[in-house]
């Protein structure tokens, strides 16, 4: 006889899947999952009777705080004014201009500041020795760099700030703080930091 | 909880109501934001500081509390900013990055009184250290809470597939820095 569709529905849901699981699997799955989380912990623990006393801990902060204030007060719109008042009473000082040590402007003022000095080093020279003379161009270039290296010549900051006395050098502390922050934008900081 | 979760925020909201729903708030939270927090800055003065600025920061926040979020998924996801602003200022202040300074902290937990965990544990911790923050934050949720990841989306606002794949991630680089310390 034929089977219709509700007779074969009705067998497969009363028929064995099949499946089956090792013994105690269920006895011991709570156990085994309880011993899971209980290895699943960091380590840390925290001070005694930390949690108890920290509802008032909290609360007491809150109502300390909300007790802490001065009394004092200021005028009305104080602090929208002030940054006004403050300019108005500062002269308006023209920016110093920075230069950084590698630039080619200051190279280039190194260098001027290098002829200039040989310039009056030879002079004194040729004046001392009378028969010969020097000039910048009969100089060797290798020779002017065995002089810098053996310190017969060196140049501080202040022949060279006193030579160019609208310029600023580094170590000078009279910046202001926009022309500061100007040039930290153009710089790594956090190499700035490691290097000092 | 949930069902009264309205009521309860306005209850937070009422000045009359105020102290006792927040003392209420507190009572039910303390710890389990403790244990979030503590996972993440590992130190335990550190996961104070930062628990009780938690608390005042919903305190104070209370009122703006939208309700677009769960209670809970809000106050967590405060905690753990709280926790990382933390770590971030003392990395700054120390001048060392993130991995540098949980390397430190980890360093010195062997010395920590607040700190009974075993060898293995110890050594987990020392892998979690050289973690970026996110998924260390997500392995701990994960791992050591068995937060479902809806629940962690809500919290760090990362999509469910982002966890995962933070999740999977962190567990790789645990399983090879044990490796390496075997050999």
């Amino acid at each position: 006889m034929k089977k219709n569709k509700k007779d074969i529905l009705n067998e497969l849901n009363s028929a064995d899947t099949g499946f089956s699981v090792p013994d105690n699997y269920f006895d011991q799955f709570e156990k085994d999952l309880q011993e899971n989380r209980e290895k699943r912990k960091p380590g840390f623990v925290a001070p005694e009777e930390y949690f108890d006393v920290f509802e008032e801990k909290i609360l007491f902060r809150l109502r300390t705080k909300a007790k802490t204030t001065t009394g004092f007060k200021t005028p009305d719109n104080y602090f929208n004014k002030i940054d006004q008042r403050t300019l108005d009473n500062i002269s308006i000082e023209k920016p110093h201009r920075i230069i950084k040590l590698n630039s080619n402007k200051f190279l280039k003022i190194i260098s001027y500041a290098i002829a200039a000095s040989l310039l009056l080093f030879f002079s004194l020279k040729s004046f001392k020795s009378g028969d010969k003379v020097f000039d910048i161009e009969t100089i060797e270039i290798s020779e002017i760099e065995s002089w810098m290296d053996e310190d017969l010549i060196s140049f501080s900051s202040y022949d060279i700030s006193e030579t160019f006395d609208d310029i600023y050098l580094y170590g000078e502390d009279n910046y202001t703080e926009d022309e500061i922050l100007d040039y930290l934008e153009g710089e790594n900081i956090e190499n700035l930091i490691l290097e000092n | 909880m949930e069902l009264n979760e309205f009521t309860f925020i306005d209850q937070l909201k009422n000045k009359e109501t105020q102290e006792k729903a927040f003392r209420e708030l507190i009572s039910l939270y303390k710890e389990r934001l403790y244990w979030h927090i503590r996972k993440i800055v590992i130190i335990h003065d550190d996961a104070d500081d930062v628990l009780q600025n938690t608390f005042v920061k919903v305190f104070k926040n209370i009122g703006n509390f939208k309700g677009n979020s769960k209670l809970y998924s809000w106050m967590y996801r405060i905690a753990t900013n709280e926790a990382i602003s933390h770590l971030n200022k003392r990395a700054k202040l120390n001048k060392i990055d993130n991995i540098g300074l949980q390397n430190q902290i980890v360093e010195n937990l062997y010395a920590d009184e607040y700190f009974d965990g075993d060898e293995i544990q110890l050594k987990l911790q020392m892998a979690l250290a050289t973690l970026p923050q996110k998924q260390r934050i997500v392995f701990n949720m994960k791992y050591f809470d068995n937060m479902k990841y809806a629940d962690m989306s809500e919290i760090l606002e990362t999509s469910v597939g982002g966890l995962k794949a933070s999740y999977h991630h962190a567990r790789k680089k645990i399983e090879q820095f044990v490796l390496n310390e075997k050999k």
